[in-house]
């Protein structure tokens, strides 16, 4: 290609002739029309330094001011900042109230005319549910005048389970274990809520684990559990917590329950004649023993029948909901150290095996021989990713859907990963023999369907949030926008202030 | 130089003065000597022939002319003819007359003679210039050679303007192939026919169009291990097989893949694969079967390619299905009772409550106060003093 770059242009570029520039102004001039003379202006004076004269026998190196301690505010007392940050706050003043709004009964909770709108829960419940700890800050509670929740689907299925465990029937005594996941801000949280609503309005035994990291990252004390069993670690504190959320939500449960067998291990210290509520106590008051009065009030929970000797005022024993809010903290190596500063697995810790232990089918007997709900979710938000863990979720999801463990289908951890087995153990959990015990389930909350969404926008705008006209058009867009009804970002396009007009 | 011919002078200088020389021969020799015998007498040129020896010229014919001559007697009208007829016979006439033959050379002689002084002729002797030491005087001897741009007459076009009609001229050149002459190559093209069961080896190689290049040795085989299964190989045995090729199998299209530039020729590389596959069979079929290894397949990143959804595509159907879905939602919102407006709900909130609205708030405020002067009117009554 020959080059379109020419010599000939570039000898063309001469400077400018002399002649075209303007001349140098050789003398300062005064417009021409000006009459007077030209006056320069005075030389300026030669300005000595700003200091003035050079001073002598004072210091001249630059001085530097001492800052004075700035006087700050003190710092808040211990706790009080941890505590501002998991206030809950369930009611706002300024909302209004919601006329026609229903409370959580046991008579609605099934009915699916309901669904779509928002249920109250009863204003006396709420110190239960804050005593499991069932709210969350950060939920949004605080917005409305009183904390409600939307029947979807789900909880609708649920009150019907919950129902049929509890009631006469051939469900009765059933003892059903799910796993609940779904996307962030989908209502896993929320519906674990909604079930220990439920529970309490049927009065049953509800156990919660709101915080399952709270176990594993080192911030209660722990101990091995006996000689004989040196790689296991019992949390003390922590099980004393739970026995006081245990007690604080159950109290008028356990109040009216008796101890039917003998337990050697607390000695003279439970009779015939004690509650379920003062074994329980035993545990708060002395967190030494706290794992002990647990096993034993569990054994009392899960006895079918009394003891020799103890059936004077036995009461079968109401079905247990049991909640793990966010499972995956208990899937790894915890923060715990052996005493050689081995790492110690989630799964040694006796708190966490226990609760997950439940998982497995029974032998001879189900886990719950009084029926019951495990409602164990996930969560999206705070997640470690542990690729064990979600193996075994899709093998649970190919389980349900009737794969045999054996087929090629089944999924299956990659061999060269260096998946956890424990963890893909403890939820291997084959067909169970006994009757009246479900297999082990994955439920997976997805978004609220247009109707649903409308109900729930119109909570809003009646309780005086959202300036909008709750029209089928908007609802869609909202839905739309929120990823096809996922609640929680529902929720933050209608509590989000507008100012339309 | 110099010095050497005078010494050679020198020398037969002297030689002269000696007298005659005397040939020395061999005293005790009896023979006589006998020089060579000297070269024969040049003949003389032979005379060239006068004018009137000459042999007389044949009658002309047209038949005695050479074949260019001929052509051309052929190529001419038949009146020319008969013209140059007519004076080729005057010509030859003319020469076979001896008389006039004479006249004509002396007429030639006589001019020959005077040749000179209608061109004068000069031998002036041009001295070379004297070019100095540096040559400046020197005259360009590329100069001498006429250049083709030399004298432009501002009626042509820029040589790189020439190079971009050549250019374009170049590119019309491969349209007008592409337009008549590619089309013809369909005629050349042959159906394509799966490779028969028995190739289930492919190989690639690559040429770089005429360059050297180091990868042109290079050979890659590749092969399906679905193709080996009932014929060569067990399926445990196609197992064993992919746990031996390692990182060269891609668990997506099932295909194993390896290369060889190993030696300098292809034929040797490709004969080096067909070695290796040979082998790799033999050993899944009689080697160690590793069933103790799971399948190393970390090697490959599966590639999630996302696609458009069917069940997404705007299809006349699905449009209808939308349109009827649409129509029969606002039917439903016609039919419902009540649109809650959230303006709506906040303005009849502040019709009723007090918190709300200043005046219900004051006359509720009023209420109180009447009620809290009646308990502690003389408490205020006080304070105002």
């Amino acid at each position: 290609m020959v080059s379109s770059f020419c010599w000939g242009c570039l000898t063309r570029l001469r400077p400018t002739p002399r002649a075209v520039l303007p001349p140098p102004v050789a003398a300062p001039r005064a417009a021409a029309f000006h009459t007077s003379t030209v006056r320069y202006a005075l030389p300026t004076k030669k300005k000595n330094s700003l200091d003035g004269p050079p001073k002598y026998r004072q210091a001249k190196s630059a001085r530097m001011k001492k800052k004075k301690p700035v006087e700050r505010a003190r710092p808040p007392p211990v706790g009080e900042r941890k505590a501002l940050r998991k206030r809950i706050v369930l009611s706002n003043p300024n909302a209004l109230e919601v006329e026609g709004m229903q409370d959580f009964t046991s008579e609605n909770m099934v009915d699916a005319r309901l669904r779509g709108s928002v249920l109250g829960l009863p204003v006396p419940m709420l110190t239960q549910l804050r005593a499991v700890e069932a709210f969350k800050p950060k939920q949004g509670w605080s917005i409305f005048r009183r904390p409600g929740t939307v029947v979807r689907r789900e909880t609708l299925e649920l009150g019907r389970l919950i129902d049929s465990i509890s009631n006469e029937g051939q469900d009765k005594g059933k003892s059903v274990k799910k796993i609940v996941t779904g996307v962030r801000g989908s209502g896993k949280t929320v519906h674990l809520l909604q079930a220990m609503a439920m529970a309490f309005t049927k009065q049953w035994v509800v156990f919660t684990v709101p915080e399952p990291q709270d176990l594993v990252i080192a911030h209660t004390g722990y101990a091995p559990l006996s000689d004989e069993t040196p790689n296991l670690y019992v949390q003390n504190e922590a099980t004393a917590t739970l026995l006081s959320r245990t007690v604080a939500a159950n109290e008028q449960v356990l109040k009216s329950l008796h101890v039917s067998r003998e337990h050697p291990a607390l000695k003279s210290s439970v009779k015939a004649g004690t509650t379920l509520e003062e074994l329980a106590k035993l545990g708060i008051q002395d967190p030494a023993i706290a794992w002990v009065v647990f096993q034993a009030l569990w054994t009392e929970l899960t006895a079918t029948s009394p003891a020799s000797g103890f059936d004077k005022n036995f009461k079968p024993r109401p079905p247990m909901l049991v909640t793990v809010d966010g499972l995956s903290h208990w899937m790894k190596n915890s923060e715990y150290r052996s005493a050689e500063f081995e790492p110690i697995h989630a799964h040694d810790l006796v708190f966490v095996r226990h609760f997950l232990e439940l998982l497995k089918p029974g032998t001879g007997k189900p886990t719950l021989p009084n029926g019951g709900l495990l409602l164990y979710s996930t969560s999206a938000s705070n997640n470690p990713t542990i690729y064990s863990f979600e193996v075994a979720l899709k093998q649970i999801a190919a389980r349900q859907a009737g794969l045999n463990a054996s087929a090629p289908e089944f999924p299956q951890a990659d061999p060269y990963s260096g998946a956890d087995k424990r963890v893909i153990d403890a939820f291997d959990s084959s067909k169970p023999t006994v009757a009246k015990e479900g297999i082990l389930e994955l439920q997976t909350l997805g978004g609220l369907t247009r109707d649903e969404a409308r109900g729930f926008m119109e909570y809003f705008a009646r309780s005086g949030l959202l300036r909008e006209k709750i029209s089928d058009e908007w609802v869609g867009e909202k839905w739309s926008l929120a990823g096809g009804g996922v609640i929680g970002e529902l929720e933050k396009l209608g509590r989000r202030l507008r100012v339309t007009d | 130089m110099a010095s050497a011919a005078r010494y050679l002078g020198r020398s037969a200088l002297s030689m002269a003065r000696r007298g005659p020389m005397a040939i020395p021969y061999r005293s005790f020799s009896a023979t006589t000597p006998s020089f060579v015998s000297e070269d024969p007498p040049v003949p003389p040129a032979p005379r060239e022939p006068r004018p009137d020896e000459l042999p007389a010229m044949a009658e002309y014919s047209p038949d005695l002319l050479s074949k260019e001559e001929r052509s051309m007697y052929d190529m001419l009208a038949p009146e020319e003819r008969e013209q140059f007829d007519a004076e080729n016979h005057r010509m030859v006439e003319e020469f076979n007359d001896p008389q006039k033959r004479a006249a004509a050379f002396a007429e030639l002689e006589k001019s020959v003679n005077q040749i000179d002084k209608e061109y004068p002729m000069r031998f002036e002797d041009i001295r070379d210039r004297r070019v100095g030491f540096w040559g400046d005087e020197e005259d360009d001897e590329f100069a001498y050679v006429e250049d083709a741009d030399e004298e432009f007459n501002d009626d042509d076009i820029t040589s790189m303007a020439h190079a971009e009609l050549e250019v374009h001229r170049e590119i019309r050149e491969y349209a007008r192939i592409a337009a008549w002459d590619m089309p013809l190559l369909s005629h050349l093209a042959k159906p394509f026919t799966l490779p028969p069961q028995t190739h289930i080896l492919r190989f690639r190689y690559t040429t770089y169009m005429g360059e050297s290049h180091p990868a042109e040795n290079k050979v890659v085989l590749e092969l399906s291990t679905q193709d080996l299964t009932p014929k060569y190989l067990s399926e445990a045995q196609r197992q064993t097989f992919l746990k031996l090729v390692g990182p060269r199998y891609n668990p997506d299209t099932d295909i194993v893949r390896m290369s060889c530039e190993k030696f300098t020729t292809r034929a040797q590389n490709k004969r080096y694969l067909v070695d290796i596959v040979d082998s790799l069979v033999k050993e899944a079929k009689e080697g160690d079967a590793f069933a103790d290894i799971p399948l190393d397949l970390r090697h490959h990143k599966p590639k999630t390619k996302l696609q458009f959804p069917d069940s997404w595509k705007l299809t006349a159907e699905r449009k209808k299905h939308i349109e009827a879905r649409r129509a029969e939602r606002q039917r439903l919102e016609k039919e419902r009772a009540g649109i809650i407006d959230g303006k709506t709900v906040i303005a009849d909130a502040a019709r009723i409550l007090p918190a709300l609205n200043p005046a219900l708030k004051a006359k509720a405020t009023e209420e109180r106060e009447k009620v809290a002067v009646r308990v502690t009117g003389k408490a205020q009554k006080k304070r105002l003093r």
